[in-house]
């Protein structure tokens, strides 16, 4: 009995819960150190894999140090306004692209041969759309026909199809997402098309 | 070892949680359109639950009655943090899959009723079984429902393809109402088997 009234006490309860915290609190802290190291190479193979998938070069079942080495072996990497910009050679870019999806923010990145005026491919990193409708745009159906593009020689550069000069399918049932994805990949694309030809990429 | 063996019975057929307790019923839905997602995600269970229920029973006679929920909340979110670092350190690719599923691991009745009603009242490496044998019948329900949808819904198990390529797979396996199909059915076919044992018996 005496028992249970010491612990019915306040001070008991916010003693024992402060301890408790404090234990796995700590432990948690110890634990996310440890690993800290390993999560974050593994968002930068991530991203690495993202802009080789880009630029079509991504091999199928590729491992971590695969991706790796062909990343450091095939990239130079360059900064151009704060923006990381991969060269694979001396007209060949991959660059991030990103805009305001129908729901959220969606980044990505897309390789652009200037000499030739080809798209190599696209890949997402990230987006918010809904899956199984916008959410399909990371699907290969839809980032498939983005492969050796050839783009037209001014803008707009991607043109859904039925309209005409159309070069790409949206998604049937995501028309919101489909044309915010066309819509900030034109304006990238004038923006990257502008600077190469100022020179900005020499 | 005989308590070991009621233990386990009743975590696999006599008390399971999905069938019996209709417990978890969210991530059973959720995650079992692959086989491998759900042998994950099962794993996690396990290994939450088990040690949630140890922990809980350890500190049961210290822990003040009125704040035994927070206490236990607190206990489970640890592990639960501990299995998503664990997860995004060294499986990198099953994590993103998973996506915000193994954060609501922590909201899975299964834990906290075990906690609350098994744990409090029972020693240390009794709520440990218990804790296995829970997650394990979890598990199960979630792999068989896991193997009908793959199956039908991909044609492949484990990610390898078992239906020859003239197998057209049904969709809706794959889509949430199909998780409804075959949970109903399960439960309907494990009620209707429970009560022919029930009836012999007497």
């Amino acid at each position: 009995m005496a028992k249970n009234k010491r612990h019915s006490r306040y001070s008991y309860s916010i003693g024992f819960m402060v301890l408790i915290t404090i234990i796995m609190v700590g432990a948690l802290a110890l634990i996310n150190e440890a690993t800290e190291a390993r999560i974050r190479q593994n968002g930068e193979v991530k991203n690495q894999e993202k802009v080789l998938e880009a630029a079509n070069l991504l091999p199928e079942n590729g491992t971590y140090q695969k991706i790796q080495s062909l990343f450091s072996n095939s990239f130079e990497t360059m900064n151009w306004n704060e923006t990381i910009l991969y060269q694979l050679d001396a007209s060949i870019f991959v660059v991030p692209v990103s805009g305001s999806g129908l729901w959220g923010a969606v980044e990505g990145y897309i390789g652009i041969d200037f000499a030739t005026n080809t798209i190599l491919g696209l890949s997402f990193v990230s987006h918010s759309e809904t899956p199984g409708l916008g959410g399909r745009i990371e699907e290969p159906e839809f980032l498939d026909q983005f492969d050796k593009l050839l783009l037209p020689a001014k803008p707009d550069y991607l043109i859904y199809r039925p309209k005409p000069g159309g070069n790409i399918d949206a998604i049937s049932g995501a028309t919101g997402t489909s044309n915010a994805v066309r819509n900030f990949l034109n304006a990238d694309l004038i923006r990257y098309y502008d600077a190469y030809a100022r020179g900005d990429f020499e | 070892m005989k308590q070991t063996k009621t233990i386990f019975l009743e975590g696999l057929w006599g008390n399971n949680p999905i069938a019996r307790q209709i417990l978890g019923i969210c991530s059973a839905l959720a995650v079992t359109n692959l086989m491998k997602n759900s042998l994950v995600m099962g794993l996690g269970l396990i290994f939450v639950t088990a040690f949630s229920e140890l922990t809980v029973s350890l500190i049961r006679q210290w822990t003040p009655k009125h704040i035994r929920m927070m206490v236990q909340v607190l206990i489970i979110s640890a592990y639960v943090i501990l299995v998503d670092i664990f997860l995004k350190a060294y499986f990198p690719d099953i994590s993103t899959a998973l996506g915000p599923y193994v954060g609501l691991i922590i909201t899975n009745c299964i834990i906290m009723g075990r906690c609350e009603a098994f744990a409090q009242a029972n020693p240390p490496h009794i709520a440990f079984i218990d804790g296995i044998a829970m997650g394990t019948g979890y598990t199960l329900v979630l792999l068989t429902i896991a193997f009908v949808r793959e199956l039908l819904g991909f044609g492949t198990l484990f990610g390898i393809r078992i239906l020859g390529d003239s197998w057209v797979s049904w969709s809706i396996m794959i889509m949430p109402p199909g998780a409804f199909f075959m949970l109903g059915i399960l439960i309907w076919i494990l009620h209707t088997v429970k009560k022919k044992d029930q009836e012999v018996a007497k």
